[in-house]
């Protein structure tokens, strides 16, 4: 019923769009004359890699528009403060990695999916950063005011397209070798990790990562595969993912608590939850599958900080090895 | 319609039947136990039951099997015994918590407590569901009871109190991402739960509520032979009504607050346990409760084997299997149902030409208001224009940025104008054919055949041009109102071939939520990137430019032919036998006109997708305004389209501004009370 009515509500459709599409022709309302502002006839001195073919600059930009979270983060630890950024508070709660904080005076551009288009031409700017997957509606306008650089995050594998497309932006910016140095942050912390784990007799250990939440008073738990970023940022330590579920674009299953039987016995169970809820202390503690997984009984469940962001860039990996280490104390 | 009661109740049959769903029950049960994601199997709890099982099958059965079949068992008894009381008090089949926009009440109240950040015990959140449970059928009973109490009228009101709360409800979703997280989820109901502490509190009131029912037996089943007789009887139908209402709601909105709004179980079990020959109501409550509850766990058990959750990355909500399986029902008993209108032809009557203004100062307020929105729309929005700046860029002479800034929402609000016009004349076209003024194409399931095929292309043709989708959403829409008309012309009906108006949007409402649900499951099954379907589905101006203008050249015209056609679209409302004797080829006529609103409707849903209630809005309060001629109605009804949706567009932008609100979920916020209003006004008429 509730769907209905939502089918109610957004109701007033058509009742044959085939005629209109008949009678329009090639008219779509998506594919006439892509004017790219910065991007005339395909000459520039720099030449970017993105999801939607080549985008060429003139030189490094100097405004940059991102209008999603980790592009936002990937910038300032580039050393470029955005002119303006989609979902400030959004982002102020979720990604909390070292150095990765904004700057007040970065402009708020509106929600991430529908950003206010005059407020991104009122900034004029000469680069935006877009998540392909949010650019359906917008994308023609966007490159009206400036180049467009649209990426993909979910691509497999995810690390290395997060590294990818981090380096393109930093081309795109000029920060080519800051670019160099953060990926290497990200390696030498994992071989640091690495190595700290071994001399605790720990190397190799086994983990299941995961994110939880309660909706409705019942918990609701992500479980992180291989194919999700940060596992592959904890793999490169050394550390070996335990859970093996079927998983999403993003690289997650969603389980209840019965799903959790299936984490793998000696692997310990690293989470993030917000604190205010926080499934694994607060719902589930007194559930008697909880109370009975090896983890919960021998001791091997470990929180991370809850500001840690698991679908985030180059800080954000570097967070998630330190965060871990500490919850390993190693 | 009226239940009717035989005077014997047959204890045999009574028996049998309490007996079979008893069985039925217990085989559910037991099936729902053995399911899960852990692979404990019924083997494994068995042998835990004699003793000799392990423990973590112990852990397993009591840490989530035991409180998701208790949960279901709860719920499943809560929507039986509430929907039998429903349709009791009102003598109506169709009459349920969710079809009386209880459910939503509840839900828009749980919604609303998790927008506001407290966080409550089952037992307060179970009562914030039921102050909304209260209100929405509170809404219901106040827009109905002063007048005739029509079955019809009874669930045009609940339906459009329920699509209130879900308005609402959607808009606080998008206001607060994080706050009301997972509710989008828990919105179509799962029995997922965690522990016993819920579903056996929330139980415990359940069970209260469902053993002072039977008290209500017998002056219940007297209310069926209306409510005079009862009288007669010494009922005080004064008090059982609201009594019956009461316990109703405090159930269901247990319900709603241990597993979200599940749909239909209320409805069907009723309606079963009757088709099986109970008619008692002391037999009906505990046998629709036992059914109901049987309902549930299966339709959970076969969401669970259909997407095994060890397998899957997420579960079908129990609330997606229960709509795919009670819209068709609904569909079959709303054909069968009478509702009272068939003859006056309406279920909103339009009211009496009184005080008509002159056409022309009509149109010219119009076209000022039109005027005046546009330039508001113009004016307001992230970036600062002073008045003066949009007059001098408007002459030509601005500087860059206003001009820059105008750019984006000059086309903006020229497409909300030509879009909001052209559903007008759509909701006219469609209206004048089925000769009711509710069938706007939104309101008889065309948005969910629309939904459905485009859904399909993008599973099954990825790589579809963008076109492809307007284009299969037209042939989903249209044979969505074929098969809507079709059933809802009901048993032959002496060759009458006009169209039940209040059946044909019941029977749209049952159309809708199963293809909804159907969209749900391709939505969950599949788990991929639907975000281009659904930024089409939600009915949004963001970011559209002049291109989208293209889309509406068509309909524009049409809309214009229609108005020089306004003879023939006139006798259309004269029913069946005066047109054809004045030599109207009545059939061609309704075809032509129905093209019509078909192009209109799919033109404007290619560029701007599904904006709701202005097809429905627009028209009557041209009606109203200009009369029935539509040489007259159609232009004016275009003119206040297009105010309506320029101004809710702006709207939209200027709230919550970075943030926008879809021109979609406005209209349906201004659109719902609208239809109360109308519904309320037409009784005292």
């Amino acid at each position: 019923m509730h769907r209905m009515l939502r089918a109610l509500a957004t109701g007033g459709t058509a009742v044959a769009l085939m005629l209109a599409a008949v009678g329009c022709g090639g008219g779509t309302a998506g594919d006439a004359g892509d004017e790219s502002g910065g991007d005339k006839s395909g000459k520039g001195k720099i030449a970017i890699d993105t999801e939607r073919g080549t985008v060429h600059l003139d030189k490094p930009a100097k405004k940059v528009v991102a209008l999603e979270w980790t592009y936002t983060e990937e910038l300032v630890a580039l050393g470029v403060t955005p002119v303006g950024s989609a979902d400030n508070k959004g982002y102020g709660t979720w990604i909390t990695a070292k150095g990765a904080e904004l700057p007040k005076q970065v402009t708020d551009v509106g929600d991430r999916n529908e950003p206010s288009l005059e407020k991104i031409r009122a900034l004029r700017p000469d680069l935006i950063v877009i998540d392909d997957d949010r650019s359906k509606s917008n994308l023609k306008q966007l490159k009206s005011i400036a180049p467009v650089a649209s990426f993909k995050y979910t691509t497999k594998p995810q690390l290395e397209t997060m590294k990818h497309n981090f380096t393109e932006l930093a081309k795109a910016v000029g920060k080519e070798d800051k670019a160099k140095e953060v990926i290497g942050q990200i390696d030498t912390k994992a071989a640091d990790l690495k190595s700290r784990l071994a001399k605790a007799d720990k190397a190799g250990l086994k983990y299941a990562l995961a994110q939880g939440f309660t909706a409705n008073g019942t918990a609701s738990i992500r479980m992180l595969t291989d194919d999700a970023f940060a596992p592959q940022v904890l793999n490169l330590a050394g550390l070996k993912n335990g859970w093996k579920g079927k998983s999403d674009v993003w690289g997650m299953t969603t389980v209840g608590v019965e799903g959790l039987t299936k984490v793998e016995k000696d692997s310990t169970f690293l989470y993030v939850a917000s604190e205010a809820d926080n499934p694994f202390t607060g719902d589930l503690a007194g559930n008697p599958v909880w109370k009975n997984l090896s983890f919960v009984k021998q001791d091997r469940t470990r929180a991370l900080d809850p500001g840690t962001w698991l679908f985030g860039g180059p800080l954000s990996a570097v967070q998630i090895l330190d965060e871990t280490g500490k919850a390993l104390k190693v | 319609m009226t239940a009717s009661v035989p005077v014997l109740s047959r204890r045999p049959r009574a028996l049998l039947v309490g007996g079979g769903l008893s069985l039925v029950l217990c085989l559910v049960g037991v099936v729902h136990l053995g399911l899960g994601a852990s692979g404990v199997g019924i083997g494994d709890i068995a042998r835990v039951l004699v003793g000799s099982g392990d423990q973590n099958t112990e852990d397993v059965l009591l840490g989530a099997r035991l409180p998701r079949t208790l949960t279901g068992l709860v719920v499943g008894v809560a929507l039986g015994v509430s929907g039998v009381l429903i349709q009791g008090a009102t003598r109506n089949p169709l009459a349920a918590p969710d079809t009386l926009g209880v459910n939503a009440g509840a839900y828009f109240a749980v919604v609303l407590v998790a927008f506001t950040g407290a966080d409550l015990g089952p037992i307060p959140s179970g009562g914030a569901a039921f102050l909304g449970g209260l209100v929405a059928i509170g809404l219901v009973y106040l827009l109905t009871s002063g007048g005739v109490l029509t079955p019809g009228r009874v669930l045009l009101a609940g339906a459009t109190v329920a699509l209130a709360g879900t308005s609402a409800a959607e808009l606080m979703q998008i206001l607060d991402v994080q706050a009301t997280r997972g509710l989008f989820f828990w919105g179509n109901g799962t029995l997922m739960q965690s522990g016993l502490e819920r579903p056996l509190t929330l139980g415990a009131l359940v069970l209260f509520g469902a053993l002072l029912a039977p008290l209500l037996a017998r002056p219940l089943d007297l209310m069926g032979l209306g409510d005079e007789t009862a009288q007669a009887m010494g009922v005080r139908v004064e008090r059982i009504r609201p009594a019956a209402f009461l316990i109703a709601v405090l159930l269901s909105a247990s319900a709603v607050s241990l597993a979200g709004p599940i749909g239909f179980v209320g409805l069907i079990a009723p309606v079963m346990v009757r088709q099986l020959g109970v008619r008692k109501h002391a037999l009906l409550i505990p046998l629709a409760a036992v059914l109901s509850a049987a309902l549930v766990l299966t339709a959970d058990a076969a969401a669970q084997l259909t997407l095994p959750p060890s397998a899957g990355y997420a579960e079908i909500p129990v609330g997606v299997v229960t709509a795919l399986i009670g819209g068709p029902v609904f569909m079959a008993l709303a054909r069968r149902v009478s509702t009272g209108d068939a003859d006056s032809g309406a279920a909103v009557t339009v009211a009496g030409q009184r005080h008509l203004p002159a056409y022309t100062v009509a149109i010219g307020a119009g076209l000022v208001a039109l005027a005046a929105a546009m330039a508001i729309g113009l004016r307001i929005g992230d970036v600062h224009i002073s008045w003066g700046q949009l007059g001098t860029a408007l002459f030509g002479s601005g500087d860059p940025m206003t001009e820059a800034v105008l750019s984006y929402r000059l086309p903006r609000i020229l497409v909300a104008a030509l879009a909001g016009a052209c559903l007008a004349v759509a909701g006219s076209a469609v209206q004048a054919v089925v000769r009711n003024p509710l069938a706007e194409p939104g309101l008889v399931g065309v948005t969910g055949g629309a939904s459905v095929a485009a859904m399909l292309v993008i599973l099954v043709v990825p790589s579809a041009p963008a076109v492809a989708l307007p284009f299969a959403a037209g042939i989903g829409g249209v044979l969505m109102l074929s098969l809507v008309v079709l059933v809802a012309r009901g048993p032959k009906s002496g060759g009458r071939s006009g169209l039940d108006p209040t059946r044909v949007v019941l029977v749209g409402l049952g159309a809708g939520a199963t293809a909804m649900a159907l969209v749900n499951i391709m939505v969950v099954g599949a788990q991929m990137n639907i975000s281009a379907a659904l930024t089409w589905l939600n009915g949004s101006t963001y970011g559209r430019d002049y291109t989208a203008l293209n889309w509406l050249v068509l309909p524009a015209v049409v809309a214009v032919l229609l108005v020089f056609a306004s003879r023939p679209v006139n006798m259309l409302a004269l029913g069946d036998e005066l047109p054809r004797a004045l030599g109207l080829r009545l059939g061609r006529v309704r075809l032509l006109v129905l093209g019509a609103g078909a192009v209109l409707a799919s033109g404007t849903a290619a560029a701007v997708g599904a904006i709701g209630f202005v097809g429905l809005v627009a028209p009557h309060l041209a009606r109203r305004l200009v009369g029935n001629s539509a040489a007259r109605m159609v232009p004016m009804a275009a003119v206040l389209g297009a105010v309506l949706v320029v101004s809710s567009d702006a709207l939209g932008r200027w709230l919550i501004a970075p943030t926008e609100i879809p021109v979609g979920i406005v209209t349906s916020l201004i659109g719902a009370p609208y239809l109360v209003w109308l519904l309320r006004r037409n009784q005292d008429a």
